[in-house]
C-alpha cells in the first residue's frame, strides 16, 4: 500500500516538469523573437516598394570605399514634440538599413542633444542648427573631409511611412555627395532667378540646390555664342529671349553629342515672379522682365516640332479642383497621363503638376527617335494665354474658368507636354552662324542696378534710372556681370517703370502677354527682352563693351557657378576637352548622338508652385537631368511610391454634378454682375436721390434672391454626390449584416422544419 | 489529418447551427465598416486604401477573438465531455487543432465577408492592392492569435464569461502597450533615473497594435511573421499542456 505521500510525489513531479517545461517553451519563443526583431528581413507588399531601399541606393552605397559616418543628432525623445517621437525611431531604422548595405565602410553615430552639452556643440560643429530654438533632428554625413547635411529629417518622413522615398534620396543624395570625385559638369541658362534674390531675401529653388549639390553648375549667359563642349548635360529653364546665335550655339553642342535638357512655356508664372518688383529691393534696381513665353522655335522647328506661345494646355480630364471648380488649366496629371512607363525618366512616377503649360505639337524629323513621357488627354483644347490667371483660385479666375467650360473643344487628339528626342540631330541653321544680334548704343547706359545683378542674366529690361531705353529707342544692353553668388540672377536692370509697377497684366483676349513696362507702343508680342549680342567667340566676348568698369568682367559664354567660385573668371574650355567647332565651320548635322528632353512647362521646377503640391514633378526634372549627364543611380531613388491615390471616380461624380449646374450658375451670376454694376453706377452717379436709393433697395433683393438661387442649384449638385456617398456607406454597411441575418434565418427555419419533421 | 478533420468539423457546424456564429459576424461586419466609414473617414480621407478599416481591426479583436474562443474548452468542461472526447482516439493535439482551425475558419469568413469594401475602393481609384492584402493578411494573423490566447483561457475554465473577460484583458493588454500615446509616455518616462524608452522597443515587439499596422502599410516584417506564429503557437502549446495537466 502507498502511502498519500507517496502518491502525491510523482504527481508533484510530474507538475514541476510540466511547468519547466513550459517555461522553456515560453523561453525558446522569447528568444526566437528578439532574434527576430534584430533582423530587418522584410517583404515589401506596396506596388512601388516604398519600404524598400531601391537599387540605386544600393549601388551607390555598395561603391562606397571610404569610411562614411551618418551622424544622427536628435534631441531625447521627451523633449521632442510628440508627433515627432515616432519619426526618430524610423530614422534609425533607416539608417540601420544604410549601414547594413556596406557596414565595412558606413558607420552611423547617434547623439542625443542635450542644451548646453558637448553633443550640443558636436551638432552645431557639423551644421545641424535646432529647430524652433530647441529641437534637433538633422544628419550629418561625413566622408575624409566632405560633408553634407540634412538639417531637419522630420520633413522628409511621415507618420504613416508613405513619403518614405524623401528620406531615402536625401540620405543616398548625401552619401553620393560626400564620396564623389569628380562632379559632373552642368550648364544652366535661365533668366529666372533661381538662385534666389538677395533683396527680397528669397531662397535658392529646391532644383538649383539640388543641382548644385550633385553637379559643377556653370552658368550659360543668355548671350553666349558657344557652349563649352565638355559639359555634361545643358539645361534651359525657360529661356525666353534669347537670340539666335544663343540658339545656334545650344544646337552646335547639341550636334557635338551634348545632351540638352529644356524646360520651356507658353506662360510662365516663374517669369512673372522674376519680373517683379522684390520687396526689400531697393528702387530702380528691379530685376528685368522676363517674357512669360520661352523662345528656342528655330530649334524645335529642326526637330520637327513647335510649341504654341499664344495659348496653353486645357485640360478638362486633369483639370484641377478649386473651391468646387475644375480649372482645365491647372493640370493634376495621373498616371494615364504617362507616356512610355518603361522609361527609368518615368518609371514609378504617377502624379505631376502642370499649371499654365505649353504643349508640342509635330512629329520627330529624320533620324531622330521620340520617347513620350507625358502627353495631354484627348480631350484638351488650346486656350489662349489670357486664362492664364496670376492668382489661380481667385474669384477672378473661378469666373473666367466657369466662362471657359463652356468654350472647350476637344481637340480628338493627345498633344505631348514632355518627351526625348535621341539620335543624329540636323541644323536649324543652315546658312550658319546667324549674325550677332545688333550692338546696343554706346552711349546708353544699363540702367537700374549697375552692371545688373551680380553675375546675372544679361537679358533683363533694358533701360534704368538714366533712362537707357527710350520709348522708341532700342534696347541698352545688359550688363554683364561679374560672376557671384546670383549667377543666373536676371541681370539687368529694369528701368524705373518697371520697378515700380506690376510686371504682368493678363488681358482676356490678347494673344500673349503684355507687360506694363514695356514702353508705349510696344505690342504684346513684341519681346520684352531684348538681347544684345556681346559675346563673339568662345572666351574672346568683349564683355557689352559699353559697359562700365565697375561691373566687373566681361562675361563669358560658361562661366563658373558662382558660389563655388565667388569672383572668379570664367572658365574656359577644360584642357583637353574636344575643341568647340570653329566659328566658321558650324556642324550641320551631329557628330555623335544627341540627346534632348523637353517639358512644356517650365513652372514644374518653381518653388512656388511644384513643390507646394504634393506632385513627382521633381522627381521627373532631376531624372531627365541625371538620365542626359548619364548619373542613373539616383533617378532610381527619386518619387518611389505614389503618395496620392485619390478617389478618381468621386471626383468625377463630383466633376459632372458640377458642369451640370455650370451653365445655370453662370447666366446667375452674369445676371448678378449687372445688378451689381448698376447699383455701383447708382452709387458714384450725382443725380443721387430717394428714387435711386429705392430703385437700389430693389437691385440688392434680386441679388439676394439670386444668391439664393445660386446656392440652391450648388446644393442640388452637392445632393447628388451626397447620395452617391451615402449609396456607398448604404451598401457597404447593410449588405454584409443583411446577407448574414438571411442565411441565419434559413438554416434557423431549415433546422426548424427538420426538427418538426422529427 | 483525418482527427483535426473531423474535430473540426464538428466545431464548425456547432457554431452555425447555434446563433452565436451568426450574431457574432453581424456584430464585427457592422462594427468594422461603420467605424471605419463614419469615423475613420474613409471617404473623407480621399485616399483610395484601406488603412482606415484596417486600423480599427485590433480593437474589435480584442473582443471578437474572445468571443469565438469562449466556448472552445470552456464548453467541453462545463459538459463534462472533455473526458469523452480525449478518450477518443484522437491526441490532445488533434482536438485543439481542429478546434481553434474551426473558429479561425469562422474569423476568415466573417474577415471575408468585408470584401465589398475591397470592391468599393476598387471602383473609386487606383487602391495598392498589395496593401490591402497586406493588411488583410494581419488582420487574419491578429484574429487567429485572440483565438489562439482565448483557446488557452478557455482551457483553464469552465466559465465562457469568466473565459471572455480574461481573454479580452489579454488581448486589451496586448494591443495597448503598441498604441503610440502608450508607448510615447514610456519613452518621456523614467524609475529611479532609468529611462523607460528601451521598454517602450520591447512593448512595441510584442504588441498586436504595432505588427497589425506595420501590416496594414504594407510592410511585413520576417520579425511580425514569427512573432504571430511564435504566440500562436505558443498558445495552443499551453492548451495542450493545461488540457494534459488536467487529464491527468
Amino acid at each position: 500500500m502507498s502511502t498519500p505521500e507517496q502518491t502525491s510525489a510523482p504527481k508533484n513531479r510530474g507538475w514541476l516538469l510540466t511547468a519547466v517545461g513550459t517555461l522553456v517553451v515560453l523561453a525558446i519563443t522569447v528568444v526566437v523573437n528578439i532574434i527576430a526583431s534584430l533582423s530587418s528581413s522584410r517583404v515589401d507588399w506596396t506596388e512601388y516598394e516604398v519600404h524598400t531601399l531601391t537599387e540605386g541606393t544600393k549601388n551607390i552605397v555598395g561603391r562606397v570605399d571610404t569610411d562614411t559616418t551618418l551622424k544622427f543628432f536628435v534631441s531625447p525623445k521627451d523633449q521632442l514634440p510628440p508627433n515627432l517621437r515616432p519619426l526618430v525611431d524610423q530614422t534609425d531604422s533607416w539608417l540601420a538599413r544604410y549601414r547594413e548595405l556596406n557596414p565595412k565602410f558606413v558607420k552611423i553615430e547617434k547623439q542625443e542633444v542635450e542644451p548646453a552639452t558637448d553633443e550640443e556643440e558636436a551638432a552645431k560643429a557639423a551644421g545641424i542648427e535646432p529647430r524652433g530654438g530647441r529641437f534637433y533632428f538633422g544628419v550629418a554625413v561625413t566622408s575624409l573631409d566632405k560633408s553634407a547635411l540634412i538639417d531637419w529629417v522630420p520633413d522628409l518622413l511621415s507618420s504613416d511611412g508613405k513619403e518614405d522615398d524623401k528620406i531615402e534620396y536625401n540620405l543616398s543624395r548625401a552619401i553620393s555627395e560626400v564620396n564623389r570625385s569628380k562632379q559632373k559638369t552642368l550648364g544652366l541658362l535661365t533668366p529666372l532667378q533661381i538662385t534666389g534674390n538677395p533683396f527680397g531675401g528669397a531662397q535658392p529653388w529646391a532644383i538649383y540646390q539640388a543641382l548644385k549639390s550633385q553637379y559643377d553648375v556653370k552658368t550659360i549667359e543668355a548671350t553666349a555664342s558657344t557652349i563649352d563642349p565638355t559639359l555634361d548635360v545643358v539645361v534651359l529653364i525657360h529661356p525666353a529671349g534669347i537670340s539666335d546665335e544663343t540658339q545656334f550655339a545650344v544646337e552646335q553642342y547639341l550636334l557635338n553629342g551634348g545632351r540638352v535638357v529644356a524646360f520651356l512655356d507658353s506662360s510662365s508664372l516663374a517669369a512673372a515672379a522674376t519680373s517683379r518688383p522684390q520687396p526689400g529691393m531697393p528702387p530702380g534696381m528691379a530685376p528685368g522682365a522676363v517674357e512669360p513665353a520661352s523662345n528656342i522655335s528655330k530649334l524645335l522647328g529642326a526637330w520637327g516640332y513647335s510649341l504654341d506661345t499664344t495659348n496653353i494646355v486645357a485640360d478638362p480630364a486633369y483639370g484641377m479642383n478649386m473651391q468646387g471648380t475644375s480649372f482645365p488649366v491647372v493640370m493634376e496629371l495621373g498616371p494615364d497621363a504617362v507616356g512610355d512607363k518603361n522609361d527609368d525618366v518615368v518609371k514609378s512616377l504617377t502624379n505631376f503638376f502642370f499649371i499654365y503649360s505649353g504643349a508640342f505639337s509635330g512629329s520627330p524629323a529624320s533620324g531622330l527617335t521620340e520617347t513620350v513621357f507625358l502627353k495631354t488627354s484627348d480631350k484638351h483644347s488650346m486656350v489662349p494665354v489670357s486664362y492664364a490667371n496670376q492668382n489661380p483660385g481667385s474669384p477672378e479666375s473661378i469666373r473666367q474658368m466657369q466662362e471657359l467650360a463652356y468654350k472647350l473643344k476637344p481637340e480628338g487628339k493627345q498633344r505631348l507636354l514632355a518627351l526625348r528626342l535621341k539620335g543624329m540631330f540636323k541644323t536649324a541653321f543652315p546658312e550658319g552662324k546667324p549674325a550677332p544680334a545688333p550692338k546696343p548704343d554706346p552711349g546708353a547706359q544699363p540702367g537700374g542696378f549697375p552692371g545688373g545683378l551680380p553675375g546675372g542674366f544679361p537679358g533683363g529690361l533694358p533701360g534704368g534710372p538714366q533712362g537707357a531705353q527710350g520709348e522708341s529707342g532700342p534696347a541698352a544692353p545688359a550688363a554683364p556681370a561679374a560672376p557671384a553668388p546670383e549667377a543666373t540672377a536676371p541681370a539687368a536692370p529694369a528701368g524705373g517703370a518697371t520697378a515700380v509697377t506690376p510686371a504682368i497684366e493678363i488681358k482676356p483676349d490678347q494673344t500673349a502677354v503684355k507687360n506694363p513696362a514695356t514702353p508705349p507702343g510696344a505690342t504684346a508680342t513684341t519681346p520684352v527682352i531684348e538681347v544684345p549680342a556681346t559675346a563673339t567667340a568662345a572666351g574672346t566676348a568683349p564683355a557689352a563693351g559699353t559697359v562700365p568698369a565697375a561691373t566687373g568682367p566681361a562675361p563669358l559664354p560658361v562661366t563658373p557657378d558662382p558660389a563655388t567660385a565667388p569672383g572668379a573668371p570664367a572658365v574656359p574650355a577644360a584642357p583637353g576637352a574636344p575643341a568647340a567647332p570653329p566659328a566658321d565651320a558650324p556642324l550641320k548635322e551631329s557628330k555623335k548622338e544627341g540627346v534632348v528632353y523637353l517639358v512644356a512647362d517650365s513652372d514644374i521646377l518653381f518653388d512656388q508652385v511644384g513643390p507646394v503640391f504634393n506632385s513627382h514633378d521633381f522627381a521627373l526634372a532631376m531624372n531627365m537631368i541625371d538620365q542626359a549627364a548619364g548619373d542613373p543611380d539616383l533617378m532610381q531613388v527619386r518619387g518611389r511610391g505614389s503618395a496620392i491615390r485619390p478617389f478618381s471616380a468621386l471626383k468625377k461624380i463630383s466633376d459632372d454634378a458640377n458642369s451640370k449646374i455650370q451653365k445655370d450658375v453662370e447666366q446667375m451670376q452674369g445676371e448678378l454682375t449687372k445688378i451689381q454694376e448698376e447699383i455701383n453706377s447708382k452709387k458714384s452717379g450725382k443725380e443721387r436721390n430717394a428714387a435711386i436709393f429705392k430703385g437700389m433697395d430693389e437691385f440688392k433683393q434680386q441679388q439676394i434672391a439670386l444668391n439664393k438661387k445660386i446656392y440652391q442649384k450648388q446644393k442640388e449638385a452637392r445632393k447628388e454626390y451626397d447620395s452617391v456617398i451615402l449609396g456607398i456607406k448604404r451598401r457597404n454597411l447593410l449588405i454584409p449584416p443583411l446577407i448574414w441575418l438571411a442565411i441565419g434565418l434559413t438554416v434557423f427555419v431549415v433546422r426548424k422544419s427538420r426538427t418538426a419533421a422529427h | 489529418m483525418r482527427n483535426v478533420w473531423i474535430v473540426f468539423k464538428r466545431e464548425l457546424i456547432s457554431y452555425f447551427t447555434t446563433p452565436l456564429a451568426y450574431v457574432l459576424i453581424i456584430i464585427f461586419c457592422f462594427l468594422s465598416l461603420s467605424l471605419c466609414l463614419f469615423f475613420g473617414g474613409f471617404i473623407e480621407r480621399g485616399d483610395a486604401s484601406l488603412s482606415s478599416f484596417f486600423y480599427f481591426h485590433p480593437w474589435i479583436y480584442m473582443i471578437f477573438g474572445p468571443a469565438i474562443g469562449m466556448r472552445l474548452w470552456s464548453e467541453e468542461h462545463r459538459m463534462g465531455t472533455t473526458e469523452l472526447l480525449l478518450t477518443m482516439p484522437i491526441s490532445p493535439w488533434e482536438a485543439i487543432l481542429g478546434k481553434f482551425l474551426a473558429a479561425f475558419t469562422v474569423l476568415a469568413v466573417t474577415l471575408l465577408s468585408t470584401i465589398g469594401m475591397v470592391f468599393t475602393v476598387l471602383s473609386l481609384g487606383e487602391p495598392d492592392v498589395g496593401v490591402i492584402f497586406s493588411g488583410y493578411l494581419g488582420s487574419f494573423l491578429v484574429g487567429a492569435s485572440s483565438i489562439a490566447i482565448t483557446c488557452a483561457v478557455s482551457a483553464l475554465t469552465r466559465n465562457q464569461i469568466t473565459c471572455l473577460l480574461v481573454s479580452v484583458t489579454i488581448c486589451l493588454v496586448l494591443t495597448l502597450v503598441g498604441f503610440p500615446p502608450i508607448s510615447d509616455l514610456l519613452r518621456s518616462s523614467s524609475f529611479l533615473g532609468i529611462k523607460l524608452g528601451f521598454l517602450a522597443d520591447i512593448c512595441n515587439g510584442v504588441s498586436l497594435f504595432w505588427h497589425s499596422t506595420e501590416m496594414a502599410r504594407g510592410l511585413m516584417r520576417i520579425q511580425s511573421l514569427i512573432y504571430f506564429i511564435s504566440l500562436i503557437g505558443f498558445c495552443l502549446f499551453l492548451t495542450s499542456v493545461i488540457i494534459r495537466s488536467k487529464r491527468a
